[in-house]
């Protein structure tokens, strides 16, 4: 790195200037010569056997130029199952439009492709479906039970499964002091980006290439998926991701929907657009979380744990789509959180119901195991009448046991759980907020302190691929497989180049999110986009600094370690030579990387909070929110800080008001933003956070994940605060979301 | 009876003279037939504020007014904040604050927190955070955004947080 | 969201509007729309004619009436916010439109449109029942008054007649010191309860948002207020005779809880001003 230090400084974001005036391009701002709309017939109900689908009054509709149904559908190989997850897959394959059968209420059953969205959406109210309602099943205890089975070919419902063990697990249970059980439950929750799904794909026929813009995480594994479903080669389909805004994990796949877009392209010969509307994205879009978690932990006397035992049940939904089993998978490899748990069993099985598929949302099992590892520790703490710091400061796995492999099976690579911990109290002056909860206490306030400790592994998936090019006068263009949508990759991803090229960020153009300008690529989730895409620039930028001193030195004659690379020339061969000038080819310099992983990099942090609760209605105040994180290097603390304070709040909506829920029929409930809560500036709280830079050994950068960390340590600590503010009236476990209404009848019923 | 409706409305200080169909929302005019698609759409039910354009000045909800009952009036869209090349002050605070990260809720996010500070140019941090109540945003947590505004809220209480 | 095609007339006048709305039998009025048009985008509503009455100046005024002030029903809720007439002379309904909804809805909502709707969540038909206010209605028959308390019939539903346009609220003067409180998870949500409470000349009025299928007296309030009981004990009668719906925010029972909790506030806001001057708005 040169003296220049970019990275890591604050630097306000490129990206602004255009999202602030709407020059931003998102999906539905593109239009194309001739494009049609697209209009989505759904299932009223959640499970009924499909009698006839009369097209006909939609086809005459006025500018309809196409309807497809289950039957088009027919001849594309489905959607893969195929999970890298690890787990063990039993789901079925996912259509594109419902045959025979619906199993979720707004499940695609018929498109309607027109001239204008009116036409369309008009269209599709005339399409005829007759339904046949059978028995719906929606609670996933009941799922296994398997008194209704959803797919045809199964004998029961269960979609996935995954256990791992390790250490003598019986034996811990047979010495323990005590037996610490915990029945959690994690609702479902939605995604809900302010923009909603969609696609626009144009064929040409001539050249039997397809173009689709997507609103998408990453171009790469939508064109694979294409690739599969259409039995195409990917050199035949372009995918551009536009601006997108907003997907938290909920973009990781191209949508059922998105598929039958590219067929009505491919059979009309015009570009076709679908966009969802926010009630569409309720009811279609897969949701988060959803999971039942029942646990118990062995403790020694001391407080030691000596062994969990969780059975996880993950609410899959009505088809197991291929980023299903991810998060419960997760959740499970995350179970024993930041404690050293000598011995484990935790099984994990995906139950499939009447509701719409689940998938990864924002944290996709990261929450999940920290809410289970911290409510198994606060229960330890109140089994044992320990203080619930000093039971963690027994468990936590220390700095100096790293790199740690758990009873799970999994390798945290470096962190320092304790000094986290220790400073997220400091934050928020512990011993005086229990001192203070003592005054509280004793004039009828009900008041909590609360605290977690957590863990967020990214750069999962292990690769990526960058590549860097010098153009004549120093214009560098980098172009990288992981695609922002909102994280701020150009600014960012433009500091470390930066420094690593010696010219200055406005000379560097990142480029992303377009499978013609970007070859190869993986994507970006799981917080995985610095340490890898990140990763992969530098290595790329350090492979063309070297491509540029060799060509130099043969060149000139001058050896190589007489020459360096300084300002984006190369010196000691008389005047400077501009890079461009060497190569052989187009008048630019290139080289390219791939950045490999052995594993996943550990972020962690700490949060403590102090909230109160109002006992005449039930009201939840957060009076102090703070944090401690250790993300390793932060190359720009404005971006790094914007993460965090985003994902605390989904976090806290998570805790405190978002819930996905539904009738016993099956039917959504929570089908718009009035009855969703996600939260609005008023509800948000104040978090006072600091980063603790301990660099990861894992990457060039010593980059880690910050992309979920306010969202996996903030369900946690709320959770640990409003039990503690509880435990006098007896309560010992509450699950979110932590209503008004769930609050006070905590309060009243003691 | 007809199913459009003639309108003269003055987009960005353009006068537009044509007739819409009377069922075309506001929002719907401004992307479609005028290609301003700086307004977004995000959601079916007066939630989200994405859609948020001043209206004759006032913020107000392009996906709730129909572009016929804009006859006569003056509408600014998040491209006619600012002249071309430059940027609103309340722009300015929210690339400077990062108030903004994907960009969707931004233009209505913006236009609302122009018409706030119209309303109450020494906006309290309570005043901030309930003038935002018609815009939500998934990315930020807000407080950026609280903050941007803080930070042009003359005499505003410079409370911390 | 795409509203299904419809007829679109607009009126100059009161007196054209409701020429329009007779020769149409599912011709709805069309004022600010945030009513109507939210319907509309889900196809709830599919009216075949809209007759807009939004340019209608002769309906946007504040005025002093005889004994009553009077408010133009194409007022807005943030003009009934930031009027001082409003504030001085019926503040409960300035505090009251002051929450309604969020700053976009308040700029185009108008308090006729309000009512006409008649859902029982809404903030300012509550308001108004407290204040027995009364309700000009014009019609190709003429004028009517409708008094607050006989205009709400059932889950929007309303005393509304098809042909019938209200062009004026009266809010009878001499109303003193008032509360009002609303319960909600997030300040974008419309009212889990609230309660609206004024010291009118013949006695404290508590009326009731959410807590049935039309916004309701708390008649057994005020009989214990009027038979000299305390507050308190008055409160706690605030849930007798209601219906509050169940939904996923909150039960029938929380909402019951709730108005008892939020009456006793609101009673409390009545009794700590003074008579004859504005309650505590925040």
């Amino acid at each position: 790195m040169t003296a220049v230090g970019w990275t890591g400084q604050p630097v306000r974001r490129v990206e602004d200037a255009e999202l602030l005036t709407g020059a931003g391009r998102y999906l539905d701002d593109i239009r194309l010569p001739g494009m049609l709309h697209l209009a989505v017939v759904r299932s009223p109900v959640a499970h009924a056997l499909l009698g006839g689908i009369d097209t006909a009054a939609a086809a005459a509709s006025p500018g309809v130029r196409l309807v497809l149904t289950g039957a088009d559908v027919a001849g594309l190989s489905r959607l893969p199952v195929a999970s890298d997850s690890g787990a063990q897959v039993f789901g079925p394959a996912v259509p594109i439009l419902a045959s025979e059968r619906v199993r979720f209420a707004g499940e695609p059953v018929a498109v309607v492709v027109a001239e204008s969205r009116a036409a369309a959406v008009d269209a599709a109210e005339l399409v005829d479906v007759e339904y046949q309602e059978l028995p719906a099943v929606t609670d996933p205890a009941a799922a296994l039970a398997g008194q209704v089975v959803l797919h045809g070919d199964a004998t029961d419902n269960v979609m996935f499964r995954w256990h791992q063990a390790s250490g003598d697990v019986d034996a811990a249970f047979a010495s323990a002091a005590a037996i610490v059980r915990a029945d959690l439950e994690l609702p479902r929750l939605a995604a809900a980006p302010l923009e909603p799904r969609g696609c626009l794909a144009a064929y040409d026929a001539a050249g039997d290439y397809l173009t689709v813009h997507a609103s998408a995480q990453d171009p790469h594994r939508p064109r694979r998926q294409l690739a599969a479903v259409f039995g195409r080669t990917p050199e035949s389909i372009r995918v551009i991701v536009p601006n997108v805004g907003g997907s938290f994990g909920s973009k990781s796949m191209l949508a059922p929907e998105a598929f039958a877009t590219v067929l009505a392209a491919l059979r009309l010969g015009r570009p076709v657009k679908w966009v969802e509307t926010r009630s569409e994205n309720f009811l279609a879009a897969y949701q988060g979380r959803g999971l039942r978690a029942d646990c118990e932990l062995a403790v020694a006397a001391d407080g030691r744990f000596l062994a969990l035992c969780a059975r996880l049940t993950s609410d899959v939904g009505a088809y197991l789509y291929p980023v299903s089993p991810v998060p419960a998978v997760h959740a499970g490899t995350l179970a024993t959180g930041c404690y050293d748990i000598p011995a484990a069993s935790v099984e994990v099985t995906g139950v499939a119901t009447n509701k719409v598929p689940t998938g990864p949302y924002r944290g996709a099992g990261r929450p999940e195991g920290a809410f289970i590892a911290e409510r198994l520790a606060d229960l330890t703490a109140a089994e044992l009448g320990l203080d619930r710091a000093e039971i963690r400061r027994r468990n936590l796995i220390g700095p100096d046991a790293m790199p740690y492999r758990t009873a799970v099976g999994t390798t945290i690579d470096s962190g320092d759980f304790p000094r986290l911990l220790d400073r997220a109290l400091e934050l928020l002056d512990y011993d005086a907020a229990l001192a203070e909860q003592r005054q509280a206490r004793d004039r009828g306030e009900i008041y909590g302190v609360g605290m977690s400790v957590f863990l967020e592994p990214g750069g999962m998936g292990l690769w990526e691929s960058a590549a860097v090019s010098v153009r004549p006068g120093g214009q560098v263009v980098a172009a990288v497989g992981s695609t922002a949508h909102g994280q701020g990759h150009q600014t960012a991803f433009a500091q470390l180049l930066a420094d690593e090229l010696g010219v200055p960020p406005a000379a560097i153009e990142i480029r992303a999110g377009d499978t013609a300008t970007v070859p190869v690529g993986l994507g970006t989730f799981g917080s995985r986009s610095a340490i890898t895409g990140g990763s992969a620039l530098i290595l790329a930028a350090r492979e063309l600094k070297a491509t540029a001193i060799k060509l130099a030195s043969e060149r000139s004659g001058v050896p190589p370690a007489e020459l360096a690379w300084r300002q984006g020339k190369i010196h000691g061969a008389g005047p400077p030579i501009d890079p461009p000038e060497l190569s052989v080819t187009a008048g630019e310099l290139s080289a390219s990387a791939v950045f490999r992983l052995e594993q996943p990099v550990y972020s962690s942090g700490a949060y403590a909070a102090i909230v109160s609760i109002d006992a005449s209605t039930g009201v939840l105040r957060v009076d102090r929110l703070v944090a401690a994180h250790d993300a390793g290097k932060v190359l720009n603390p404005l971006i790094a800080e914007g993460q965090v304070t985003g994902g605390t709040l989904q976090g806290f909506g998570e805790a405190v008001s978002e819930q996905v829920s539904y009738d016993a029929d099956g039917q959504l409930l929570t089908g718009s933003f009035l009855s969703y809560g996600i939260l609005s500036a008023t509800e948000a709280p104040v978090l006072q956070s600091e980063f603790v830079e301990v660099p990861s050994p894992l990457n060039p950068l010593g980059v880690r994940g910050v992309g979920e960390t306010g969202a996996t340590g903030v369900p946690a600590v709320i959770a640990s605060a409003v039990t503690d503010a509880l435990s006098p009236l007896g309560v010992r476990h509450l699950d979110p979301p932590y209503t008004p209404e769930v609050l006070h009848a905590a309060v009243a019923v003691t | 009876m007809s199913l459009t409706a003639r309108v003269r409305i003055r987009v960005n200080g353009e006068l537009q003279v044509t007739a819409v169909p009377a069922r075309q929302l506001l929002v719907s005019y401004l992307r479609d037939d005028l290609g301003l698609t700086g307004t977004k759409i995000g959601c079916d039910t007066t939630s989200c504020g994405a859609c948020t354009v001043l209206l004759n000045g006032e913020a107000v909800k392009s996906c709730t007014v129909f572009a016929a009952q804009a006859d006569g009036d003056e509408v600014i869209t998040i491209e006619g904040l600012a002249p071309a090349g430059s940027l609103h002050p309340v722009q300015r605070a929210f690339r400077d604050e990062h108030a903004l990260q994907c960009g969707y809720c931004t233009p209505g996010m913006v236009l609302a927190v122009v018409s706030l500070l119209r309303e109450l140019p020494e906006a309290s941090d309570a005043d901030i955070r309930r003038g935002l109540d018609g815009n939500l945003c998934r990315c930020t947590g807000y407080t950026p955004i609280i903050r941007a505004v803080r930070s042009l809220a003359a005499g505003a209480a410079h409370d911390p947080g | 969201m795409i509203p299904a095609e419809f007829g679109y007339r607009r009126a100059a006048s009161v007196a054209e509007a409701i020429g329009m709305l007779t020769q149409d039998e599912d011709a709805r009025l069309l004022a600010g729309g945030h009513s109507l048009i939210p319907l509309m985008k889900l196809r709830l509503a599919v009216p075949s004619l809209l007759v807009d009455i939004g340019k209608v100046a002769e309906l946007r005024y504040v005025s002093e009436g005889p004994g009553y002030l009077a408010i133009g029903a194409l007022t807005r809720h943030h003009t009934l916010a930031t009027n001082p007439l409003v504030r001085e002379q019926a503040g409960l309904l300035a505090a009251v439109a002051t929450e309604i909804g969020d700053p976009q809805v308040r700029h185009r909502g108008t308090i006729g449109g309000s009512l006409a709707h008649g859902d029982p969540a809404s903030d300012l038909p509550a308001a108004l029942l407290a204040l027995d206010a009364s309700y000009l209605v014009s019609s190709p028959a003429g004028n009517r008054v409708i008094s607050a308390g006989v205009f709400h019939l059932g889950f929007l539903q309303t005393a509304l007649q098809h042909g019938e346009v209200i062009t004026e609220i009266r809010v009878p003067s001499g109303t003193g010191s008032y509360g009002f409180r609303k319960f909600r998870a997030r300040s974008m949500d419309w009212a889990m309860a609230g309660v609206a409470a004024a010291r009118t000349p013949s006695g404290i009025r508590v009326a009731l948002v959410n807590m049935g299928a039309v916004p309701l007296r708390a008649a057994a309030v005020e009989a214990a207020l009027s038979a000299g009981r305390p507050a308190a004990e008055a409160a706690a009668l605030a849930a007798v005779d209601t219906a509050p719906p169940a939904d996923t925010s909150a039960s029938a029972g929380f909402r019951r809880h709730l108005a008892r909790v939020l009456t006793g506030q609101a009673l409390a806001d009545v009794d700590a001003a003074a008579p004859g001057r504005a309650g505590s708005v925040e």
